[in-house]
């Protein structure tokens, strides 16, 4: 069992018994895994505008080895917004690239500690949730239908959008996510 | 209630835009409206709902409209899901 696990762990049980901040406890056989890391989620971010939040998704991306350009990867995430807005409802939103540059499947979260301004939700409320997925250029079909589902059928949980809001632990976050992914 | 059968011919699927179109589309008819997949039944005015069921390109769906203005939903369903969704 890794070190992360065993403290994402301890921090899901001691969530779980705070009313204030509920929290599923990780299996205690088996946490979550798939394609969300601990490293894969930014907390305590403060974006002024939905760009900012894109770039610093693209840097981190790049510095996490998962895409080798964070110029194109902030383009492919414009040229996706260019069609139309992927802010979602109840401040989550869901960006995506499919792009060349981009080496592996992915997904990033990020957490603003302010409302992200100039971008556009289904429901008026402002971005404070970004959950960007990343797929190659080779795979953007099957992949990127199915996770866009997935976190389509995600963020319809109530449950889901709660726990990801009140959740301030790097490794809970991704368990949740990733538990979705499956 | 009427239906149709129609074939989704977006390369990509009903993905985010194409299913924010449908939605916002369907949602100017006071009919319900209900997309039907091999799989499941959905929402046809949720933008969500339709994301969520992930209705690949090439799959056959049935749209159902349920109402007042069924008739004019269906007719307008169908041309915007044969003509690619804007796509």
């Amino acid at each position: 069992m890794r070190i992360r696990d065993m403290v994402a762990r301890a921090f899901c049980k001691r969530a779980e018994n705070d009313q204030a901040s509920p929290m599923e406890p990780v299996d205690a056989a088996e946490p979550p895994e798939g394609p969300v890391s601990a490293e894969e989620v930014l907390l305590g971010c403060s974006f002024a505008t939905r760009d900012d939040a894109l770039r610093a998704l693209s840097k981190h991306a790049v510095d996490l080895g998962i895409a080798s350009d964070p110029d194109e990867l902030m383009d492919a995430f414009l040229e996706r917004e260019a069609e139309g807005t992927t802010g979602m409802m109840d401040s989550f939103a869901i960006p995506h690239a499919k792009s060349a540059s981009i080496s592996r499947v992915a997904v990033l979260v990020a957490k603003s500690r302010r409302d992200i301004g100039s971008w556009e939700t289904m429901d008026g409320v402002p971005v404070r949730v970004v959950i960007a997925l990343l797929v190659p250029d080779d795979q953007a079909n099957t992949e990127h239908l199915r996770m866009l589902a997935k976190m389509a059928e995600a963020l319809m949980d109530e449950g889901f959008r709660t726990r990801l809001r009140r959740s301030d632990d790097v490794a809970c976050i991704a368990a949740e996510v990733n538990r979705h992914l499956r | 209630m009427v239906s149709e059968k129609v074939t989704l011919v977006n390369p990509q699927g009903l993905h985010m835009r194409p299913a924010g179109l449908f939605a916002s589309t369907m949602g100017k008819y006071s009919c319900n409206v209900t997309v039907v997949t091999p799989e499941k039944e959905v929402n046809g005015k949720s933008p969500m709902a339709l994301m969520a069921a992930g209705i690949p390109c090439g799959t056959e769906v049935e749209v159902r409209c349920d109402g007042a203005d069924e008739t004019d939903a269906l007719a307008a369903a169908i041309e915007l899901i044969k003509s690619g969704l804007g796509e």
